[in-house]
């Protein structure tokens, strides 16, 4: 708030006649609620007093103000995370939070996601399905609070395909839907302690781990089928970006790069797909070194769509990460210059980023993962 | 009686279609090189319309039962379909660890057979080597993914990565650096 606006606020502020009474008048005298029945009887000071007791009031309030600033300050990111996060579980009862919780150190319960729909692979914690209205609604709001704008749509989307692929199946498919995602937390909301929210289904897996001021999307499945869909009259693409940018770097290397980057073989799934947790492998493809700076704009466009699923100030963080080990990091494409048709890889000392269509444009898995950070292991000392 | 059961299986493999992995038999294979072993960590995944196909391999009695001998004998019939050289030498490979899913999991395309198997190579001299590796497993059904893991020892240094289109052959070309060197 600037000095201007709390000297309009000043002149607003009447004393009371009531001793240590300030109220403020709002600019529609019809909002201004009597305090007390002295209010009716408001009278001004003697004017002798004015500049002093203004001088007083200015000094409070500026006080006020740098503390207000100071608690803004401190309501940071995780701080709206936690507060979403025991929002939502206020609105439980006491078996669905039994439910929902498991230990930070549960190694079963990291490990429950998957590609495949929740009757071929297991996941525990409480179905959207089984929520009401008001713990649907919270747990949405946890989401857009722990994601950015650009996650949070993006995972409404990839949810919303499959409530499009529940639609056009048969009554013998697997259980497809809105209704059959999965949340969970591995330890308890904190600000300072670690802990991890588990939002999934089929073809998805978030696993979000929150270390203080700390952000940590990996390990997290990013899949989609179908990719293009219409739900309600409106078409979507929830991964299109990521189909349409890869493309455009690909097409944007040179013949010379393109002999490094791409692999002359076929690449039919994930390498480090489920149930990969800490293994890295050997980096191929063509080392972002040989790019020029455009080409690297563009390869940190793709790995955005990744990194900046987050809310922001912890994308911001990881992105500054990426970026710092850039030299070091790789691009490895396979299959055909069609959107959404081919393989590829982005892998960095801190980042591995793979896509792979399902031998079908409109059937894409990929994953995000950080060697050195998957559950939040580095700062969560695990 | 025939028709229903193949209508049943037309069914449950169209609905199996929506999710999975369906008429092929994915091998991922994982490579880990240290200077005194090779650890190959292998991930099969057949699917749904290749999986009765698969069973039958497996399952020597035709009791529609997995039983540890049968187990055991396909992951070692699997081994032996694995050709892995060391500079153009032929490597033993040992089986280490075998994990199945159920049947009815591997019938559906969601079970994955699990291997784990290592070649004792002794010491390897320094410089240059190449290890190759050519998967003959089931080749009318399947297709391949091989990959080198990145080396716990800073004495592997990874140079080059080669496949066919089907990834059935692989070659890695690697260097053995002295001490002083890495």
């Amino acid at each position: 708030m600037t000095l201007s606006v709390l000297a309009s606020l000043l002149d607003r502020i009447r004393v009371h006649p009531c001793p240590s009474v300030v109220t403020y008048e709002p600019p529609n005298p019809i909002a201004a609620k009597p305090r007390c029945k002295h209010t009716r009887g408001m009278q001004a000071l003697p004017s002798a007093h004015k500049p002093v007791l203004r001088a007083f009031i200015l000094f409070v309030a500026m006080a006020t103000l740098s503390l207000v600033r100071l608690e803004a300050a401190d309501s940071s990111q995780t701080q709206k995370i936690v507060a979403a996060a025991n929002a939502f579980l206020a609105t439980l009862d006491d078996a669905q939070r039994g439910k929902v919780t498991f230990d930070f150190n549960d190694a079963a319960q990291r490990k429950r996601w998957s590609n495949l729909p929740v009757n071929m692979v297991e996941r525990r914690g409480l179905r959207t399905g089984d929520l009401k209205p008001d713990q649907h609604d919270a747990l949405m709001k946890l989401l857009a609070t722990v994601l950015s704008k650009l996650g949070y749509e993006k995972v409404i989307g990839i949810v919303d395909s499959d409530e499009a692929l529940k639609r056009e199946a048969r009554n013998s498919a697997p259980p497809f839907g809105r209704d059959e995602f999965y949340v969970s937390f591995l330890g308890k909301p904190s600000a300072t302690e670690p802990w991890i929210i588990q939002f999934g289904g089929h073809h998805l897996a978030l696993n979000i781990t929150i270390a203080g001021e700390q952000g940590v999307l990996t390990p997290s499945l990013i899949a989609v089928q179908p990719a293009k869909f219409t739900l309600d009259g409106k078409t979507y693409r929830p991964m299109g970006r990521e189909t349409d940018k890869a493309l455009e770097l690909v097409k944007a290397l040179t013949e010379e790069q393109r002999k490094s980057a791409i692999l002359g073989s076929q690449m039919r799934d994930l390498v480090l797909g489920p149930g990969h947790d800490g293994e890295t492998i050997q980096p191929e493809g063509i080392k972002t070194s040989a790019l020029d700076e455009a080409q690297r704009k563009l390869l940190l466009e793709l790995v955005a769509e990744w990194s900046d699923i987050i809310h922001d100030a912890a994308a911001a963080e990881k992105m500054k990460e990426i970026k710092a080990n850039l030299a070091d990091t790789w691009f490895a494409y396979s299959g055909p210059f069609e959107a959404g048709k081919a393989y590829f890889r982005i892998q960095g000392p801190t980042v591995i980023i793979e896509f792979a269509p399902q031998r079908s444009e409109m059937h894409i898995h990929s994953m995000y993962r950080d060697p050195t950070n998957d559950y939040g292991k580095k700062l969560a000392g695990k | 009686m025939k028709r229903v059961l193949l209508s049943c299986l037309v069914l449950a493999l169209a609905a199996n279609a929506f999710a999975h992995r369906l008429d092929e038999y994915l091998q991922a294979t994982r490579i880990a090189v240290a200077t005194n072993r090779i650890d190959l960590s292998i991930d099969l995944t057949p699917g749904a319309a290749v999986a009765e196909q698969l069973l039958r391999v497996i399952d020597k009695n035709h009791d529609r039962q997995l039983s540890e001998t049968e187990r055991s004998d396909y992951a070692r019939q699997f081994l032996k379909d694995i050709q892995l050289k060391l500079d153009e030498k032929p490597l033993t490979l040992s089986l280490m660890k075998v994990s199945f899913p159920e049947p009815f999991e591997v019938r559906s395309g969601v079970g994955v057979i699990r291997l784990k198997a290592n070649a004792s190579v002794g010491p390897m001299a320094l410089g240059s080597h190449t290890l190759s590796l050519s998967n003959g497993h089931l080749p009318a059904i399947s297709v391949y993914l091989v990959n080198a893991l990145k080396p716990k020892e800073s004495a592997i240094q990874v140079n080059t990565q080669t496949r066919d289109e089907l990834q059935k052959n692989y070659r890695l070309s690697f260097d053995v650096i002295a001490a002083e060197k890495r």
